[in-house]
């Protein structure tokens, strides 16, 4: 029995590595992992000027090394894979959209589910959410909300959980439990949860690479 | 017995996920793939909505022409371009304003030429082929500027110009654009070899002889990647005068040295280019830049011969050709191009880890053929094959650590494949993994490969590749081959070739 429990768990199949390069899983390059992010947070808005960090819109020299960007000397990326820089980059850039996210109107927001803000606007001004979501804090949402807030973004991100599952490299429905037990154990604002939620799932092989 | 039923569910489900992805993961990788950029949560909803209706078939057609139309999937083609011709790619792609830097970037008839290529769907073939022109430049009251320069000497040969169309422009701080098309049996044009973006890039010198325009070409378009290796018997090689590089002018009456005088000096002295071992790059190399002899650093008005010359299974190509723009047409013609330019679109849209088999490459070249080689047809019948619809195979660390292994040895083989001496190396693909059929010509091969490179001394004692040679192993792969030895120099498949 124990055999078999011990076989069952080395047939779940390996971590398989995607690169820059273009192979069967290769990560978003540069220009696609910026487009990516001005789709996803603005979708076909014009792009605010000044507002959002540069670093998220252009190649430059402080970036380029770090997001794929090919070197022409060798015809091959300057870095294999996402390191350390590139989570620091995406963390500033999601940083950034979401403080845009916050100076515009919220409760147009793409990250709240429409069952979320008919359940927020039952007792919230719609016009306060802004200040609402700054202030209060994540843990004192019903489970309804808190659920709605992980799993809506999830599907806004990933998609359904098959989409997800097809990469082979987590399960989504474990996934999200521990993404819901690291929020309830943090003493995290409404807002400040979202953005945790976004960095977390922005940062992942299943949204970076394809 | 419980047991074993889980066991059974478990087996099937690792065999169905092996089998295709969903519609939504589909359409997903089209958008990723097509234009770079995920699928809207309105495309989700509405191709749920089709898949009630049995209509998904015609929807994900409808969105795979939508993508290709859209401008996102040309600026994502034309990146992938620039980067196989080993050009700087687009670092503001959208074109962003950044506040502090207002200056514009003139684009030249390099980028005209791909864009039109991709945005039109043209024939592939236009990269070589194609004889018309458009760039942008700053009127210059002083004479020629920008492209307009670069073609200047061909543009005064009226009997095979034509000035199409001045476009509109000019304004304070702003571009002309103007467009140029050359008569379509001009031997002197070629696409974009015959682009400054391109000669630009790759620089030339007296010594060099568009060689190094000759790999670019080679390796483009032919996908014959060459390695740059001078093992010369003396110093000599490196004392070359600053005459002989750049040459000042070009007869000996006006104080410079004549071409004749410098072929004669460089055979003497330079053993570049004639001793075997480096034949066998130069019998390919040298005739190719003959084409571009007459235009070391600009673009010649005269015609220059050579040759297109290259070693193909079980013979050899020696075609002799009037100029740079009967190489490209001839180019053309050859089932290594076709052969290169569908395993580049592979790489691209499905993945060089794919494999295929010899029989699936010549549907391949078949479908691309019958979509006239317009690369919108291609792309459109990649996107829609099986292994395009497989979820993407989890290699595991034995297989990357192989795949690694054979990127290295690929610079061997690309050196020796062509040589004209020792047979027997360059019989030896060795990228062709596993090496052999029994595990002692497998134990032997290895043992030749490590004492050649002295794979475990980091290179100190080897005798490969030659100690001149230009390209040598880097600590990093020494440590990667190193470690490829060690677990047993598996395969592609993560066998260990030796145990």
């Amino acid at each position: 029995m124990r055999t078999l429990i011990v076989f069952l768990i080395l047939f779940q199949g390996s971590l398989g590595l995607a690169s820059f390069d273009s192979n069967a899983r290769r990560y978003m390059s540069y220009y696609e992992v910026i487009a990516s992010l001005r789709e996803f947070f603005l979708g076909s808005t014009s792009l605010p000027t000044g507002v959002i960090s540069s670093t998220c819109l252009v190649v430059d020299a402080d970036n380029k090394a770090d997001l794929g960007y090919n070197s022409p000397a060798t015809g091959e990326p300057i870095t294999a894979a996402p390191n350390s820089n590139y989570i620091r980059w995406m963390s500033t850039c999601v940083g950034s959209y979401m403080s845009y996210l916050k100076m515009s109107s919220i409760k147009d927001s793409r990250l709240l589910s429409e069952t979320t803000k008919k359940e927020l606007f039952k007792t919230i001004d719609p016009n306060a959410l802004l200040v609402w979501l700054d202030i209060t804090e994540y843990n004192s949402l019903p489970e309804s909300v808190k659920n709605d807030l992980v799993e809506f973004t999830f599907n806004l991100v990933f998609g359904p959980d098959d989409v997800f599952n097809q990469f082979g490299l987590m399960d989504a429905k474990l996934y999200r439990a521990k993404i819901r037990n690291h929020l309830d154990a943090q003493k995290y604002t409404v807002f400040k949860a979202l953005s945790v939620i976004m960095l977390n799932y922005l940062n992942r092989d299943e949204f970076l690479s394809y | 017995m419980r047991a074993l039923l889980i066991f059974s569910i478990f087996i099937f489900a690792q065999l169905s996920y092996a089998q295709t992805i969903s519609n939504q993961a589909y359409l997903g990788k089209l958008s990723k793939s097509l234009r770079g950029i995920p699928i809207s949560f309105q495309e989700r909803q509405e191709l749920a909505q089709a898949e009630i209706t049995n209509s998904v078939d015609i929807y994900i057609d409808q969105k795979i022409h939508e993508y290709m139309k859209g401008g996102l999937f040309q600026i994502k083609m034309k990146t992938l371009v620039d980067e196989h011709f080993r050009l700087r790619a687009n670092q503001n792609p959208f074109n962003v304003s950044q506040g502090y830097d207002n200056s514009y970037t003139l684009k030249t008839a390099y980028d005209f030429l791909v864009e039109n290529i991709i945005g039109e769907n043209k024939s592939w073939d236009n990269f070589l082929v194609a004889k018309k022109y458009t760039y942008e430049f700053f009127k210059n009251p002083n004479g020629l500027d920008g492209d307009q320069a670069f073609y200047g000497t061909l543009l005064n040969w009226q009997a095979s110009y034509d000035l199409v169309s001045e476009l509109n422009g000019g304004g304070s701080g702003r571009p002309i654009s103007e467009t140029v098309e050359f008569d379509p049996q001009d031997m002197r044009i070629a696409g974009v070899i015959t682009t400054s973006r391109f000669l630009d890039r790759y620089q030339n010198t007296a010594l060099n002889k568009n060689r190094r325009r000759a790999a670019a070409i080679f390796r483009s378009f032919l996908c014959d990647d060459m390695v740059a290796a001078i093992p010369a018997k003396t110093n000599d090689s490196e004392n070359k005068d600053f005459d002989t590089l750049l040459p000042a002018a070009p007869n000996a009456q006006a104080g410079g040295k004549s071409e004749d005088q410098l072929r004669r000096e460089l055979r003497k002295s330079d053993p570049h280019g004639t001793l075997p071992g480096c034949m066998a790059c130069h019998s390919k190399l040298d005739p190719m830049g003959r084409t571009l002899g007459l235009s070391p650093f600009g673009l010649s008005d005269q015609l220059s011969a050579g040759a297109l010359v290259y070693k193909t299974s079980g013979h050899s190509v020696n075609i002799p050709v009037r100029g740079v723009g009967e190489l490209a047409e001839k180019i053309t013609q050859q089932k290594e191009y076709l052969d290169c330019q569908v395993n580049l679109f592979w790489k691209w849209y499905v993945g060089q880890d794919v494999p295929k088999t010899e029989v699936r490459h010549n549907e391949l070249v078949a479908a691309f053929e019958k979509g006239g080689r317009r690369p919108w047809d291609f792309v459109a019948y990649l996107v829609q094959t099986s292994e395009f619809k497989k979820p993407p195979v989890l290699l595991t660390e034995s297989q990357i650590l192989a795949r690694n292994a054979a990127k290295i040895l690929k610079r061997c083989y690309d050196c020796h494949k062509d040589q004209y001496e020792n047979l027997e190396m360059q019989e030896w693909d060795l990228t062709d993994l596993p090496y052999g059929t029994t595990p002692q010509a497998r134990a032997y091969a290895i043992n030749q490969l490590s004492s050649a490179l002295d794979i475990k001394g980091n290179g100190a004692k080897k005798y490969m590749p030659p100690k001149d040679s230009l390209w040598q192993l880097s600590t990093d792969q020494y440590d990667t081959l190193k470690k490829w030895i060690q677990e047993g120099a598996p395969d592609y498949s993560g066998q260990r070739q030796i145990p």
